[in-house]
């Protein structure tokens, strides 16, 4: 018989012990998937919507680290970044978490100014796009669509005005295709903030390195007082809400850890301990210290292994439910990757090792003469 | 070693937080709330939400409060968005050189009406006299110790009214001082009846940085009515234009 047998007909001895145990590793191992994510899938949503939109660079408030960058005045600070080196295009965008529906939760509305390049990634599905800057209507993502149960040629209310859908559009970012998009002037009016932006957008010219960056990122600080410029990526990190998830994420890592490595470390105890005597006769069998030790790891690893894959597939099982909640529509986007999974499981294969490295030096160390006195 | 150690320790157990100082008299509190809430301009959204003493929920109700706080000039403007029955249903509010609260109620292009500062507006819990905080123009003013609200530490402080005929005649507030906010405060009357209490749940800090905004709050009373009110968005840089507040100077009608 091999080791590997040994230690699985060793776990099938007490298998309701095993079930506890794994299904304890498999919750930690599932928050950890579905929290890591999430938050990842969140991040890279905003990342992709600026992405897809063509934006080098953002100019934004200083302290707008809140989930909505502040609004500020656009004109002057339009103009002073539109004389920068390289930069092709300044564009304001207006953005509001809103509630359109009292069957839907809140969405976003971005006002976008009409004719920009903001509107070149988007596909129209069906409908047409505004036709004017101050005309009051509004194209709507698909999935908000779906949310709101609209489709062309009905009415969204917004902020007490109601604009009639002309359009339906797929982006390749959840975070616009659960969005209703409006002009920039239209946006501004409904939510009474004329001649206001919360980001600009810059477009810069094919010619710009990285260090051409880095110096509009400078003279922004230097001649605009209280504002930055920062690369989209960089915008997305600061946000409140991407921090706070990644936050939750890490701390979830962590506990689940220390959940699961006592959890196993436990087993293997209340394990060990009932099989002193059986360790004493396998010891005066002529086993090595060394392949005890082996033994009690490896059951520790199968454990913790088998834990590891059952909770991979709860966590996604977990994201994929939130992604499909109403509350929840088109702002879970999460993220799953090979490299994760794999990752994951080597946090399972750390959970063992660290969980069964004490009961397996403990069981080592019985003296054969006094493990078979034990009843 | 182990005793610089300890040493350390014990200096960085000793060492004061480095939190703002407390304000030691209530003078000082009193500049501190009014220079609180001084703004150029402000907009805020709020989701406004009543249950009634039976248990009744109204319609949800979507307001926005436009604000212009100054030493001199105090004003509120506050827009019913939804539902539609109430739209552009409108209250302008301002605080007068007699330190009378101008209550002006209209719809868009309808006329103005006079209303009483401490009704209720739209039939929820806000009442324009408190959205003004007109009790820190009061001149008894005194400081009542230390109280927790929601978890939070704040200031007890009394304000006293000074005229005898004013409807609300004694103010309690709670003062989170580092956010420059009352998180609690209870309106008695002359009897010593609670008239309603406004606590805040939730605080949103300043885009600058200087203190901190209600971003949730509750009004209790009267009559066990509660009105749950969350802001949704809004500008603390809120352009006012000579427009904004036209309606205080044109004439109006008495209720």
């Amino acid at each position: 018989m091999n080791l590997f047998r040994f230690a699985l007909d060793n776990l099938y001895r007490r298998p309701a012990r095993t079930m506890l145990t794994v299904s304890a590793i498999a919750l930690g191992i599932a928050a950890v998937v579905a929290l890591t994510s999430i938050a990842w899938g969140f991040e890279a949503s905003w990342q992709r919507a600026n992405d897809a939109r063509g934006t080098d660079l953002i100019v934004t408030r200083m302290a707008s680290e809140n989930t909505m960058p502040s609004p500020f005045r656009a004109e002057q600070v339009q103009q002073v970044v539109s004389q920068l080196p390289h930069v092709q295009e300044v564009v304001g965008l207006l953005s509001e978490m809103l509630t359109v529906s009292q069957d839907a939760p809140p969405m976003f509305v971005f006002g976008w100014v009409h004719g920009s390049y903001l509107w070149e990634h988007l596909k129209l599905q069906e409908g047409r796009w505004p036709n004017k800057s101050n005309e009051q209507v509004v194209v709507i993502g698909t999935l908000a669509g779906e949310m709101l149960h609209k489709k062309v040629g009905d009415t969204v209310e917004i902020e007490g005005r109601i604009f009639p859908v002309v359009g339906i559009f797929e982006s390749p970012a959840l975070v616009e295709n659960g969005a209703l998009i409006l002009t920039l002037d239209q946006a501004q009016q409904v939510t009474d903030k004329p001649g206001k932006v919360n980001v600009l957008n810059i477009k810069v010219d094919s010619d710009t390195g990285e260090a051409d960056l880095a110096r509009i990122k400078e003279q922004v600080k230097t001649s605009l007082p209280g504002f930055m410029a920062i690369t989209s990526g960089e915008l997305v990190s600061k946000n409140a809400v991407v921090r706070i998830s990644k936050a939750m994420s890490n701390a979830t890592i962590l506990i689940a850890g220390l959940v699961g490595a006592l959890v196993v470390f436990n087993t293997m105890l209340m394990s060990i301990n009932e099989r002193t005597r059986e360790i004493g006769i396998l010891l005066a069998l002529g086993w090595q210290r060394a392949t005890i030790m082996k033994l009690i790891v490896s059951e520790a690893m199968i454990l913790s292994l088998v834990g590891g894959v059952l909770g991979i597939l709860l966590g996604v099982g977990i994201a994929w439910g939130l992604e499909h909640i109403e509350l929840m529509r088109g702002k879970i986007d999460a993220i799953f990757s090979v490299p994760f999974f794999f990752a994951v499981l080597g946090l399972s294969v750390v959970l063992g090792v660290s969980g069964g490295a004490y009961p397996a030096f403990k069981a080592s160390r019985l003296l054969p003469s006094s493990a078979l006195r034990q009843e | 070693m182990k005793h610089f150690v300890l040493c350390l320790l014990l200096g960085c157990l000793c060492v004061p937080p480095a939190y703002a100082a407390e304000p030691e008299t209530a003078a000082s509190l009193v500049a501190l709330m009014r220079q609180a809430q001084y703004s150029q301009g402000f907009e805020a959204r709020m989701n406004v939400f009543v249950t009634k003493a039976n248990g009744a929920h109204p319609a949800p109700m979507k307001i926005a409060v436009i604000g212009q706080f100054s030493a001199a000039r105090q004003r509120l403007l506050v827009r019913a968005i939804a539902p539609e029955a109430l739209r552009e249903t409108s209250f302008a509010i301002a605080k007068q050189a007699n330190r009378g609260i101008k209550t002006v109620k209209y719809r868009a292009g309808g006329e103005l009406i006079g209303t009483d500062a401490q009704a209720r507006l739209f039939d929820t819990g806000l009442v324009a006299w408190d959205m003004l905080n007109p009790w820190w123009e009061w001149a008894s003013q005194s400081l009542e110790g230390k109280d927790r609200v929601g978890g939070r530490e704040c200031l007890k402080m009394r304000s006293r009214a000074d005229e005898q005929d004013s409807p609300v005649r004694e103010v309690e507030s709670c003062i989170d001082v580092q956010a420059g906010l009352a998180l609690r405060t209870r309106l008695f009357d002359g009897g010593h009846n609670l008239l309603r209490t406004i606590t805040v749940e939730k605080v949103l800090r300043k885009h600058d940085g200087s203190g901190s905004l209600a971003k949730k709050l509750n009004i209790t009373g009267p009559a066990k009515l509660r009105t749950d009110i969350e802001v949704y968005a809004g500008d603390e840089e809120y352009l006012v234009s000579d427009e904004t507040f036209a309606v205080l100077d044109r004439p109006m009608r008495a209720e």
